[in-house]
């Protein structure tokens, strides 16, 4: 559980500092920053559930 | 110091290198520098705090300058050392260590290159934490270049900047037509 919220941090970092080198408005910018965040949590999520299922699948 | 607010494009060369400069020795002086002051206090909060992170979660071990053929070369450092400042006392320790010295910061190890069993030890008790620590302040170095590209360069708005910020950037420039009639007159 503990893995996740080092998780959360990083990807917070990430996206904050990405977004803000694609706007200047502090608002485009976190709102950039929150969709980025979506997205490589979702490629997060999904890798993880593919390993998941090889895995599975592996025995 | 150039004008508040002023674009990267519309900055010399000289104000442009020193803002570049700034913004690799502390996350976010750059953009403070060139008057841009929301986006520096979110960087350097941001890198700054994730460095910190990183450096707390490796009881200050995981950020060392250390090139060894047959022992380590510490590959990390050189993304490390994109953070600037934070990172620069490694440099001072690996001298010190290299005369056989002792600590950098009063009895603390921070900073100072471990040998092949200190190393060893370290991996034993911080486990995952030594790594995560040298992942965390690294990604913070990567980060930090980003940043110094967006001080010279400006915001990577892709095709167009959006609709609010070209409207900024219009207002900011004088409209050439005017000056040529003020100067025919």
């Amino acid at each position: 559980m503990l893995e996740l919220v080092y998780l959360l941090i990083l990807i917070a970092a990430i996206s904050l500092v990405y977004a803000g080198t694609r706007y200047e408005a502090i608002d485009a910018i976190l709102v950039h920053a929150v969709k980025t965040a979506m997205w490589f949590g979702g490629a997060l999520l999904l890798v993880h559930l593919l390993l998941y299922g090889v895995s599975l699948w592996a025995g | 110091m150039p004008s508040t607010s002023s674009s990267p494009q519309q900055q010399d060369f000289w104000d442009l290198f020193t803002a570049a400069v700034l913004a690799w020795l502390v996350p976010g002086a750059g953009h403070w520098f060139q008057g841009r002051r929301s986006k520096a206090v979110l960087f350097f909060w941001t890198i700054t705090g994730l460095f910190v992170f990183g450096m707390v979660l490796g009881q200050g071990r995981v950020v060392y300058a250390k090139w060894h053929p047959r022992q380590e070369r510490r590959f990390f450092f050189l993304c490390q050392v994109g953070v600037g400042l934070p990172s620069l006392p490694a440099l001072v320790a690996a001298r010190r260590a290299a005369a056989n010295k002792e600590h950098l910061i009063g009895n603390l190890d921070w900073y100072m290159p471990p040998d092949r069993a200190e190393l060893n030890q370290l991996y034993h008790t911080l486990n995952r934490r030594f790594e995560l620590g040298t992942l965390f302040t690294a990604i913070a170095g990567l980060l930090n270049l980003l940043v110094i590209y967006d001080v010279c360069a400006g915001p990577a708005y892709g095709k167009r900047p959006p609709p609010e910020e070209q409207k900024k950037s219009s207002q900011a420039e004088p409209a050439p037509d005017k000056k040529t009639k003020k100067d025919k007159d």
